[in-house]
C-alpha cells in the first residue's frame, strides 16, 4: 500500500447552539482527519462538543443548532452540502454510529430479529426473506453473541446490558459501513463487559476494515483501542497526538492534569493538585482553559491561543 | 391481580366470540329469514318453534337477533377500521408538527365541537339511508380522538432514542412512522378502538331506532322501534329480546376496552398492586 486515503476531513468546524437567549459556540473550528481503517478517539469532559460533532457527521444535530463554518468531507464528498435524502443514503450505508445506553435506542415493542431485518431491508431492497433471516444470525454471530437464533426472538428488555450493546453494534455493522462512530460505547456497562465489547469492536475493525471515531471521557478506553487522540477542550481541540506520544508526553496542561487524575483514581499518586473548575468566564479569543490552567502566564492573558506543531506530529493549542 | 385480570378478558373475549360466530354464521343457528313476514298471522307469544316469538306481521323474532348481530358486526368492524385508518393522520401530524399538524388538529377542534350524533343525523338525512352510507357516515366522524391520541403518543415518541438510531441507520420517515412509532402507539390505541367499536353500534342501533336506517337491513335498532309499539298490543318479547341482545354485546365490548386499558396502561397496572 502506497498512500492511505483520507475518509474523514472536518475543516475549521464551528457549530453553535441558540440557547435562549445566548448564541453558545459548542464546537469552534475543529479540524479533525481520519484515514480508512484508522480508529481515532476523541476524549473530553462532558459538554465538551465532542458528541456535537458526532450528531453533525451525520447531520442529525437539533433544531437549535446550526453550522456556522467549516467542512465535513466524507470520502472527499462534502456532507453539508448533500440534500436529506442523499444524506439518508450515507446514514447507515457509510457511516453508522453505535450508542451509550443501547436499551434506550432498541424498540422496545420489536423483536431483535425484526429490528434487525428491517434495517438489513433497508439497505439491501428486494432480498429474500431468508437470506435476511439467515444475515441477521451471522451478525448475531460475528458479534459474538451465543444462539443467535434464541436472541433474534427476544425483546430488548430481555437481555442484559452487554447484550443489547453487541445487538447494537450488530445493527450498525448491518449496512458494511466503512465508519462507524461510537459514542461513549461502554459507559453504560459495567467494567468487565466494557473490556469484551472493547476488544469486540478491535476485532470487528481488523476483520471488516472499519475505520472508528471513538467518543468518550474514559482515557483507559483510548489506550486499548485507538491510533491517535484528539482531546477536546470546551470545544476546541487542544491537543492532537498519536496515542504512545499523548500518554508518555503530554503537553498541553489539560491533557496532564486528565492524565494525572488517572494517576491519582489508579492510586499510584496520591497529591492533591486539583484545580477547581472556575465559573470565570475569559474573554471570547483568550485561551478557555485559562481558569483552570495551573501553568498559566502573563502571555496567556494578552494573546490568543494558537497551534503549535511539535517534530513527533503532536499539535496543541496553547499560548506556551 | 394480574392474572385475574387476564383471566377476565379471557371471559370476555370468549363471550364476543361466541356473539361474533353467531354472527358470521347466522344459517346454523336459525333456518328462517330476518325481515320476512307472515310466518304467523300476527302478533305471537314465544313458543318452542319460535323461541323468542313474532311481531305485528308475523316475522321471526329469533331470525331477527340473530342476523341483528351480523349487522352490529359488520357495522363496529367496518366503523373501526374506517375511523383507524383517518386516524393514521394523526400520527403523521404529530411526526412532522408544523402546517400539517395545525390543520389536522384544527379539523379534529370543528368534528369535535358539533355532537357528533346530529351530524351522523344529518348527514344520512341528506345523503340517503342505505346501509354503505351509514357505515361511511358513522367511520368518517369518529376519527377524531383517535387521531387526537395517536398525535399526542406520537409527540413523545418521535424523540425517543430508538427513533433517531432509525435515522442514523438511514430508515425512511415512512418506515419509522410505521415499523418504530405505530407498534408503540398501539397499546395506547387498541382499547380506544374497542370503544369506537361499541359506540359505532349504539350509533346505527340509535339510528335505526328513529326510522333513518336501512329498511332493508336486519338491525336491532329497527326491531326495538318495532317492539315499542309492539309492547301495547302486548307483545313484550318483541322489544325486551333486542334490548337484553344489545346489552349484553355493549357491555362485553366497553368492559372489555376497560380491561385491556388496565392491561396495558402500566400505571395503572402498578396502582392495582
Amino acid at each position: 500500500m502506497t498512500k492511505v486515503e483520507t475518509l474523514l476531513t472536518i475543516r475549521d468546524l464551528e457549530i453553535e447552539y441558540q440557547a435562549a437567549e445566548a448564541r453558545i459556540k459548542a464546537v469552534d473550528r475543529v479540524n479533525i482527519e481520519m484515514k480508512a481503517r484508522e480508529c481515532v478517539a476523541l476524549i473530553g469532559e462532558s459538554g465538551s462538543g465532542k458528541s456535537t460533532i458526532a450528531n453533525a457527521l451525520l447531520r442529525i444535530l437539533p433544531e437549535n443548532s446550526a453550522i456556522g463554518r467549516g467542512d465535513i468531507l466524507f470520502k472527499g464528498r462534502s456532507l453539508l452540502s448533500l440534500t436529506e435524502d442523499e444524506m439518508r443514503r450515507i446514514r447507515g450505508a457509510d457511516i453508522s454510529m453505535v450508542f451509550q445506553d443501547p436499551h434506550s435506542f432498541l424498540n422496545p415493542v420489536l423483536r431483535i430479529g425484526d429490528q434487525l431485518s428491517e434495517t438489513i431491508k433497508t439497505h439491501s431492497p428486494g432480498m429474500e426473506e431468508r437470506k435476511v433471516l439467515e444475515k441477521a444470525r451471522e451478525l448475531l454471530s460475528v458479534v459474538r453473541i451465543p444462539d443467535p437464533a434464541q436472541i433474534l426472538s427476544r425483546y430488548p428488555h430481555q437481555l442484559s446490558g452487554g447484550m443489547a450493546q453487541r445487538v447494537g453494534i450488530a445493527l450498525a455493522l448491518s449496512s458494511n459501513p466503512a465508519l462507524i462512530i461510537a459514542d461513549e460505547p461502554t459507559s453504560a456497562l459495567d467494567l468487565t463487559i466494557q473490556a469484551q465489547v472493547l476488544k469486540l469492536l478491535k476485532g470487528l475493525r481488523d476483520r471488516f476494515n472499519l475505520s472508528i471515531l471513538l467518543i468518550t471521557h474514559d482515557l483507559s478506553l483510548v489506550s486499548n483501542i485507538a491510533e491517535r487522540v484528539y482531546v477536546m477542550y470546551s470545544g476546541q481541540i487542544v491537543e492532537e497526538d498519536q496515542v504512545d506520544g499523548l500518554y508518555r508526553d503530554p503537553k498541553h496542561p489539560y491533557t496532564v492534569m486528565l492524565l494525572e487524575a488517572v494517576k491519582k483514581l489508579q492510586g499510584t499518586d496520591t497529591s492533591y493538585s486539583a484545580q477547581a473548575e472556575s465559573r470565570e468566564k475569559p474573554a471570547e479569543s483568550r485561551c478557555r482553559f485559562l481558569p483552570r490552567c495551573p501553568q498559566a502566564g502573563e502571555a496567556c492573558r494578552s494573546k490568543a491561543p494558537e497551534y503549535m506543531t511539535f517534530p513527533s506530529g503532536k499539535k496543541i493549542l496553547c499560548c506556551q | 391481580m394480574g392474572k385475574s385480570l387476564n383471566r377476565q378478558i379471557w371471559i370476555l373475549g370468549l363471550v364476543l366470540a361466541a356473539l361474533f360466530f353467531v354472527g358470521l354464521f347466522p344459517s346454523l343457528v336459525t333456518t328462517r329469514e330476518a325481515l320476512k313476514s307472515g310466518y304467523t298471522a300476527g302478533l305471537a307469544a314465544p313458543t318452542l318453534s319460535f323461541p323468542l316469538g313474532t311481531d305485528q306481521l308475523g316475522r321471526d323474532v329469533f331470525a331477527w337477533v340473530v342476523n341483528g348481530t351480523r349487522v352490529a358486526f359488520t357495522v363496529g368492524t367496518a366503523c373501526t377500521l374506517i375511523s383507524f385508518l383517518i386516524a393514521l393522520l394523526g400520527m403523521f401530524a404529530g411526526y412532522y408538527g408544523g402546517k400539517v399538524d395545525q390543520v389536522l388538529m384544527r379539523v379534529t377542534d370543528l368534528t369535535m365541537a358539533v355532537p357528533r350524533f346530529v351530524l351522523i343525523v344529518v348527514f344520512t338525512t341528506l345523503l340517503g339511508s342505505k346501509f354503505l352510507n351509514i357505515i361511511l357516515i358513522i367511520g368518517t366522524l369518529s376519527w377524531p380522538t383517535l387521531a387526537r391520541i395517536m398525535r399526542a403518543e406520537t409527540l413523545s415518541l418521535r424523540e425517543r432514542e430508538f427513533v433517531l438510531s432509525a435515522r442514523v441507520a438511514g430508515s425512511r420517515s415512512p418506515d419509522i412512522l410505521f415499523f418504530e412509532i405505530l407498534p408503540n402507539i398501539m397499546p395506547a390505541v387498541i382499547p380506544s378502538l374497542a370503544l369506537q367499536f361499541s359506540y359505532s353500534i349504539i350509533d346505527e342501533i340509535a339510528i335505526s331506532f328513529l326510522g333513518l336506517g336501512d329498511p332493508n337491513v336486519a338491525s336491532w335498532g329497527l326491531l326495538i322501534s318495532i317492539g315499542r309499539q309492539a309492547v301495547f298490543a302486548g307483545g313484550w318479547w318483541v322489544l325486551l329480546s333486542p334490548c337484553v341482545i344489545c346489552i349484553l354485546l355493549l357491555v362485553c365490548l366497553n368492559l372489555l376496552a376497560d380491561r385491556l386499558n388496565d392491561q396495558f396502561n402500566p400505571k395503572l397496572r402498578f396502582i392495582q398492586l
